[in-house]
């Protein structure tokens, strides 16, 4: 058990690096949402493998990776719609070019 | 050891595949990428006994958030599939479930049963001890789905007349 332990903390970790780094360091709106999908799939297997006993995963991580989830899934569908109303208004989905404050 | 290397080759596929989500240019490429490192993350899931969870991280985040990504790509780039990019992705997913398919079926039914109620448990009463034990779970989702739809038709609800700002500027210009 603590073999995979050692195993998965680590990548969950790298992971969400991996996720922080493309929220911080790509320009275009879309790959920064991914950026944010890849960071919470971090963050749940992350809670699958606390949760991890000789039976099996926990059902209390499971529930909570479960919740995470349907959070990450309703944080993509609202920054997705963002991105289109940008899109609208800006014409680009290019961070750089959203400099203008006029709506 | 086997077990050990299986779950290393899953989880180094993962990091693989989401530094090419990360890197790839290309938006329909990366998402492609995406829905396989999903695909994968499931299959985790699955070994590491939590099946349930496998299921719904292959339905949310390969199957509902690909779906949103790609409405969101063709709605801003404007990108149509080309011929060879769509056999590409094609082969890629008809590849991702005869792996899925070859994982899942092994202890299928046994599987499931890890996270069920326990031994003995009258299936009548399933209901029962999903609002007693999961209610708080199930009512929070609802809250967060609800919320969620609110929050997207009122971003994406179609503007009429000018703006505030639109206003003001004219009106300054009108005093002038």
């Amino acid at each position: 058990m603590n073999e995979l332990l050692q195993l998965y903390i680590p990548a969950s970790i790298l992971l969400i690096a991996m996720g922080i780094y493309c929220m911080a360091a790509k320009r275009d709106l879309i790959k920064i949402v991914l950026g944010i999908e890849i960071m919470t799939s971090g963050v749940n297997l992350n809670l699958i493998v606390m949760g991890l006993g000789s039976n099996g995963v926990d059902a209390l991580a499971q529930s909570m990776a479960l919740i995470s989830m349907t959070i990450g899934a309703c944080v993509a569908a609202v920054a997705l719609s963002i991105i289109i109303n940008t899109f609208r208004h800006y014409g680009t989905t290019d961070v750089r070019k959203l400099r203008r404050l006029r709506w | 050891m086997v077990d050990y290397l299986i779950h290393m080759t899953f989880l180094a596929l993962l990091i693989v595949l989401a530094f090419l989500v990360i890197e790839i240019k290309d938006l329909l490429r990366a998402l492609a990428i995406f829905i396989i490192m999903s695909s994968v993350l499931s299959v985790i899931f699955y070994i590491l006994s939590a099946p349930f969870i496998a299921v719904f991280q292959l339905a949310i985040y390969a199957g509902a958030i690909a779906v949103l990504f790609l409405a969101t790509l063709h709605t801003t780039k404007g990108r149509v599939l080309s011929e060879k990019l769509n056999l590409t992705i094609g082969l890629l997913l008809v590849g991702m479930l005869l792996v899925m398919v070859l994982v899942f079926s092994v202890n299928l039914i046994d599987a499931f049963r890890v996270v069920t109620p326990p031994q003995g448990y009258p299936l009548e009463e399933a209901p029962f001890f999903l609002w007693t034990y999961r209610g708080f779970d199930i009512i929070v989702q609802g809250f967060l789905l609800l919320a969620t739809v609110t929050a997207v038709t009122a971003i994406l609800r179609k503007k009429e007349g000018v703006g505030v700002i639109e206003e003001a500027v004219e009106e300054s210009v009108k005093n002038e």
